[in-house]
């Protein structure tokens, strides 16, 4: 089994803040994105166990709505489907008797894990007001990519070692996966299950004579498959999954 | 046709999460072979345009068959499938391109990043993320096509005319009883069969319902069903066969007891016959599956939730 995690991709993950950090009790900051630059105020997002906290600062002057009292919108963050985390609960703010967040303010709110899902995208909105008037309403992307979690290990099944599936292993090393590689002669079923996902590859249905046998053979794993192409199709009717059997 | 994409589930975490994947569409005039039809992401038939994303560079020409498609409709039954995105097939709507089940996700298009556009290359790096957490999903095993396929010769028929689907291949795929009961093999016999018949129709029980010569599965009419009057999918129907299994007498409680033992899958039916203890503890986690083989089983979502709280 041939392991590829080139030593410059690591280096340039790790120079990038992007290696493993998972969700630790670590804060972990989010980019924001979205603020106009003349925005009377400025924001910033974190990670922090399971909760997300929103650190906003506002110059003089100037507040936002921690709860509807009529005037500009009040705050709102909502977590974007998909995330490996979701709210459990109302979005703590702390406003003065008015509703007003004024000055430096601390928003948090209380998230859990969902089974599915990677990284934490969420959406906050608000409008931020003086005593005359409020800004439009704004809507602010905070994102924690998936990649600073602990990176998923991938075990690339090929029909050999070409150019081909160098060129695709490279790809997944660039992209932050911990990956090796075998082929559908060699794979056996522990080292399937040792990896979070097994990506079984196909070149296009010309190139694939010879192998079938091998892909018959394809070990069972507790491990999730992602089946590519016209092997793909193959493994999954050899397997008896309900994705590939309806052909007429 | 087959490196690129249509209908993608845009909302879905594979084109989100942890990149936001933006394809550049080519809003197209619909084509022939979409004009009929529905499908799960095309739930009303596709519009008079459709939009067409590259997943691949255009294909090399000294190549062919970039990639392969599945064609749905037969086994996307299984609770929890994901449709994802329809590949841009030649034949008719609803050939998937990306999709999962269970701990399977099938990607119908190259890997090769020199053969990927750049959206495509970020929706395979979270396709991988998506599918890491899926290691608990229950993946369903796949023993016959659904009750689907009666409907298809119906359809190829007023689409086109072919008429060997209801001549041939309906009948062929019958028991040798309910060959029998299908005498009219026009179109409007086939449809009054069909409004008579679909309702009760399974297969997947045992030898009786395996591979006859070319086709892949052979389909019996539930007697037992038909006579209570309870097609067999349906949740008020496995209600009333409890009922009268458990109070009622005579024939009708003997066919109920049939229907309860041929639909409720042996891995969870009750021991004691205490059906009303069993629904209760069972109804909220069973689920009708025709391509399991016709059965009540329980709901593979239902099994990935309880086995993350076990795993917390």
């Amino acid at each position: 089994m041939l392991r590829v995690v080139p030593a410059f991709v690591l280096a340039t993950l790790a120079t990038a803040g992007l290696v493993a950090q998972g969700p630790s009790p670590q804060p972990a900051a989010l980019t924001v994105k979205g603020l106009p630059a003349a925005a009377p105020l400025q924001v910033a997002a974190m990670l922090h166990g399971l909760q997300l906290q929103v650190q906003v600062t506002l110059q003089d002057g100037w507040h936002l709505y921690g709860r509807d009292t009529g005037g500009g919108q009040p705050v709102q963050i909502e977590i974007a489907s998909g995330s490996a985390f979701a709210a459990v609960g109302a979005l703590e703010a702390p406003m003065d008797a008015k509703g007003h967040i004024t000055g430096n303010a601390t928003l948090a709110l209380p998230l859990q894990r969902v089974p599915a899902g990677a990284g934490l995208r969420a959406t906050m909105k608000f409008m931020v007001c003086d005593a005359l008037q409020c800004l439009p309403p704004m809507a602010l992307e905070l994102a924690l990519p998936a990649a600073r979690e602990k990176a998923p290990s991938v075990l690339l099944v090929a029909i050999d070692e070409s150019e081909r599936t160098t060129r695709i292993a490279a790809f997944l090393a660039e992209r932050g996966f911990r990956t090796d590689v075998t082929t559908y002669a060699k794979v056996q079923q522990a080292e399937c299950d040792a990896h979070d996902v097994v990506l079984a590859d196909s070149p296009t249905f010309g190139q694939c004579r010879g192998v079938m046998g091998d892909v018959k053979r394809f070990p069972a794993t507790a491990s999730p498959i992602v089946a590519v192409g016209f092997l793909g199709t193959e493994l999954l009717e050899n397997q008896k999954v309900a994705m590939a059997c309806g052909y007429i | 046709m087959d490196h690129q994409g249509h209908g993608l589930a845009l909302d879905h975490a594979i084109f989100k999460t942890p990149h936001a994947v933006t394809f550049p569409v080519t809003v197209t005039p619909r084509e022939k072979q979409y004009a009929e039809g529905k499908s799960v992401l095309y739930p009303d038939g596709m519009g008079e345009t459709f939009g067409l994303v590259q997943f691949e560079h255009d294909k090399p020409a000294d190549d062919w068959n970039p990639t392969l498609v599945n064609h749905e409709g037969f086994f996307t039954d299984v609770p929890g499938f994901e449709n994802l995105a329809e590949g841009h097939s030649g034949k008719c709507i609803g050939s998937l391109s990306l999709a999962r089940q269970g701990r399977w996700f099938y990607w119908g298009y190259s890997t090769d990043p020199q053969r990927l556009t750049d959206p495509a290359k970020d929706t395979l790096v979270n396709v991988l993320h998506y599918m890491r957490g899926k290691r608990d999903s229950q993946t369903v095993q796949f023993v016959c096509v659904t009750r689907q396929i009666f409907q298809v010769s119906l359809d190829l028929n007023k689409e086109s005319g072919y008429l060997r689907g209801i001549e041939e291949h309906i009948p062929n795929q019958l028991t040798p009883e309910w060959q029998e009961t299908y005498t009219d093999r026009t179109p409007q016999g086939y449809q009054q069969w069909l409004d008579k018949h679909l309702a009760y129709v399974f297969s997947g029980k045992g030898e009786q319902h395996k591979k006859k010569a070319q086709y892949k599965q052979v389909y019996e009419v539930d007697a037992d069903a038909m006579a209570l009057g309870t097609p067999n999918r349906e949740r008020q129907s496995l209600e009333r066969w409890m009922q009268l299994a458990m109070a009622g007498n005579g024939e009708d409680q003997q066919r109920a007891q049939r229907c309860l033992q041929r639909y409720v899958h042996p891995s969870i039916a009750p021991k004691d016959s205490d059906w009303r203890a069993w629904y209760e503890a069972q109804r909220e986690r069973i689920v009708f599956i025709e391509s399991t083989g016709f059965w009540w089983q329980e709901d593979p979502r239902v099994l990935e939730l309880e086995q993350a709280v076990r795993n917390k």
